[in-house]
């Protein structure tokens, strides 16, 4: 036993003590850190995209704006609602005619809401059809209209987390040229265009002549983010051409979702919340770690029994210890180490769970979450039951182990 | 006195290969114990048994009195033939790191390895990882590591292999100290005149069975009588003379091995003949080089090597 304890001891002493150790160490969480920073960043720092769209068919442009407008305000209401909730401050900050849209919105029903959003989109857009709102006629969308042209989308997103559509995608007036496609395309090319889109004549009865032209093939949020208000603005067209009922088309269309439910531990059906999702996901991330804390300490025993063998310092062990005492030796230090690792991306972990939720803005407890008994113990059983069994397995590394159990009587 | 080592009929085989066959062999306390043999003879897989290493597929050992070469481990000693060492390793650290495995106290392992190595002109070196040592200086740390806890049972393999003269003079200055100490070495060798000047007892070993063994005189007697000269001319008429067995013949030096009964004197009648000039005439027993060449010179030209599985 004593001996196992200085094999033990050594093996900790040498896998620790080198550079490699360390630098692995580090860069490991760092790693992980990039990868789950960089595309945050990377999102974040992402231009507004400018694009031109040049409409052959005459309404589809103006209509998928209308849409955006009417998405925008809908967004204006359900902030503007959680600020004068939660930061009277903020609140204050946002002009009268915003702030007299928002009581009026939420002074109405969920179908009315729907409908006064509607009708301030078409009185902005001068759509012929109704207004019933007095909110509207009194000339109040018009001012809520004239704020949203000229606002600042990068300011509202930063001091009020509000987005408007502008905030990432930007339509830009076509050029003046007598070659329109001819003046577009050069600005594609030189930078100044991330893309632009053509809408065939008659969109609703084919999707001949439309295209979507861009440099950048990789980013898809644009042709997506576009295609789709149009798309469902052209089926809309489509139902009415038909002559069909729009209500029932819609409810046709309506897809036949299933609510998520658990039981608690009382034995009640309850809602499913962010903290249960992140609790199913949570295992595979445990999973995750433990196949890499295993593998790596795996990987360092195979090393250092490499080095022996090469080095040929196995047999001068061998003749002071015995196999045994060695291999569960060296299986112990390592698993020290191994525990060094783990402990170090235990510490991440617990920063990120800490920073995360912060970062990505969820009201999510992971601490409470991850600091499960279940979860915790699990792991490190499973880590000492993994590294043992993988690294007991390299046995055999060493001929001389197997030789000397086998004929030893 | 309990012998150091006694091997009765011990056999050991690595799948169809017949490493050891049937060795039997007693090495005194306090000897110097030479295993002579060609590459492939069985020397090291011996040694290994000897040390616990492998277990005899057949046969008896007693090693220090035990049945169980692992029980007196801590007794043993033991530097194989290729020396490593943990490269990264500070040097002091490694020499006492195995002192502890013998069951040494860190701090007495720490403190002798220091002292050892300060003895030995490493002084200087302590603190430096051993992949900054010459081979040189790596052997000596080496061999210090073997010693450190003075075991009471030595077993070298090829102690003298890859030795430049210093280390070489170094070594058996090492070995002599030892048995004069009272310490029992074993060790391998083919390097006759090395066997030759500081063995006791020795045994040679071929295809994994003994030639012969016993105190180095007796064995050197066993080969008749043998004439040293030192000469100037040609020695090529006295091979084709009666009773002349071998002739091992350097140029100047020759080593002229007779069959039994034959008079040294007819020997010295034909050089005299033969016009050739004589500086040294010395009547001797055959030298281990010589008996080493007459039973296994045929082997050592088909020497097979040690089986492949073997770590």
């Amino acid at each position: 036993m004593n001996r196992t304890f200085l094999v033990a001891r050594e093996e900790f002493r040498q896998t620790v003590g080198t550079k490699a150790f360390w630098i692995g160490l580090a860069a490991m969480p760092v790693i992980f850190a990039l990868a789950i920073a960089v595309p945050l960043l990377l999102k974040q720092a992402k231009e507004a995209r400018p694009f031109a769209v040049i409409d052959h068919s005459g309404f589809l442009l103006e209509a998928v704006e209308q849409r955006v407008y009417s998405e925008d305000l809908q967004q204006i209401a359900e902030r503007g609602r959680q600020l004068r909730r939660e930061d009277a401050e903020g609140y204050s900050e946002l002009p009268n005619p915003v702030r007299a849209f928002v009581g009026e919105w939420m002074g109405l029903g969920e179908s009315a809401r729907t409908r006064l959003v509607e009708q301030m989109a078409m009185h902005a857009f001068g759509d012929s059809r109704s207004s019933d709102f007095d909110f509207v006629s009194y000339g109040e969308a018009a001012h809520v209209y004239a704020w949203w042209l000229s606002s600042d989308p990068g300011w509202l997103d930063e001091h009020h987390d509000i987005k408007l559509a502008r905030r990432h995608f930007v339509r830009q007036s076509l050029p003046a040229a007598a070659d329109t496609i001819a003046a577009l395309n050069e600005l594609i090319h030189s930078g100044d265009l991330f893309a632009y889109f053509v809408i065939g004549s008659d969109p609703v009865t084919t999707d001949e002549g439309c295209r979507y032209v861009s440099n950048n093939l990789t980013d898809r949020d644009l042709r997506r983010w576009f295609s789709q208000r149009a798309e469902s603005l052209v089926r809309e067209r489509r139902i009415a051409r038909k002559g069909l009922d729009v209500e029932a088309a819609e409810w046709i269309q309506t897809s036949l979702s299933f609510e998520a439910r658990k039981i608690g531990d009382r034995g009640d059906v309850e809602e499913v919340e962010d903290r249960d999702k992140v609790r199913q996901f949570l295992p595979l991330v445990f999973t995750y770690l433990l196949w890499i804390a295993v593998f790596t300490s795996s990987q360092m025993l195979i090393t250092s029994t490499i080095e022996e063998k090469s080095a040929r310092i196995m047999e001068i062990l061998v003749s002071s210890v015995s196999p045994e005492e060695l291999m569960f030796g060296k299986i112990v230090g390592v698993a020290g180490a191994g525990l060094i690792v783990v402990a170090s991306w235990a510490s991440v972990f617990t920063a990120a769970i800490v920073i995360v939720p912060k970062l990505i803005g969820a009201d999510i407890d992971l601490i409470g979450v991850a600091a499960d008994p279940m979860f915790l113990a699990t792991f490190i059983i499973y880590f000492l039951l993994g590294s043992s069994s993988t690294q007991v397995s390299l046995l055999v590394w060493v001929p001389c182990v197997v030789r000397s159990r086998k004929h030893r009587t | 006195m309990t012998d150091a080592v006694t091997l009765s009929d011990v056999s050991k085989s690595f799948r169809d290969k017949r490493a050891v066959d049937g060795l039997s062999l007693r090495v005194p306390m306090a000897s110097i114990y030479g295993f002579l043999g060609p590459n492939g003879a069985g020397k090291t897989t011996t040694m290994r048994m000897i040390l616990g290493i492998f277990a005899p597929d057949e046969g008896e050992l007693s090693v220090l009195g035990s049945q169980d070469p692992t029980e007196v481990r801590e007794r043993l000693g033991y530097l194989p033939e290729e020396r490593g060492l943990y490269p990264k390793m500070k040097v002091v650290d490694q020499v006492a790191y195995f002192g502890t495995l013998k069951g040494m106290s860190r701090a007495a392992a720490r403190e002798k390895a220091a002292r050892l190595l300060d003895e030995y002109g490493l002084g200087e070196n302590l603190e430096q990882t051993c992949q900054s040592l010459s081979k040189g200086m790596a052997q000596k740390a080496q061999i210090l590591a073997t010693l450190l806890h003075e075991p009471d049972l030595i077993i070298l393999d090829e102690p003298f292999s890859g030795l430049d003269p210093v280390n070489r003079d170094l070594m058996r200055d090492v070995i002599l100290k030892l048995r004069e100490d009272g310490h029992s070495v074993i060790f391998s060798t083919h390097i006759m005149e090395q066997a030759e000047q500081i063995c006791d007892h020795v045994v040679l070993i071929d295809g994994g069975r003994k030639i012969v063994d016993g105190p180095i005189d007796e064995v050197r007697g066993h080969g008749g009588g043998a004439v040293h000269l030192d000469y100037e001319g040609d020695l090529g008429s006295l091979r084709q003379m009666e009773g002349v067995l071998h002739i091992n013949d350097t140029g100047r030096q020759a080593e002229v091995v007779l069959a039994e009964g034959i008079d040294p004197q007819q020997v010295l009648k034909h050089l005299v003949g033969a016009e050739i000039r004589l500086h040294t005439f010395d009547l001797r027993s055959p030298s281990l080089h010589e008996i080493f060449v007459r039973n296994v010179g045929h082997s050592v030209e088909e020497a097979s090597i040690e089986p492949q599985d073997q770590p």
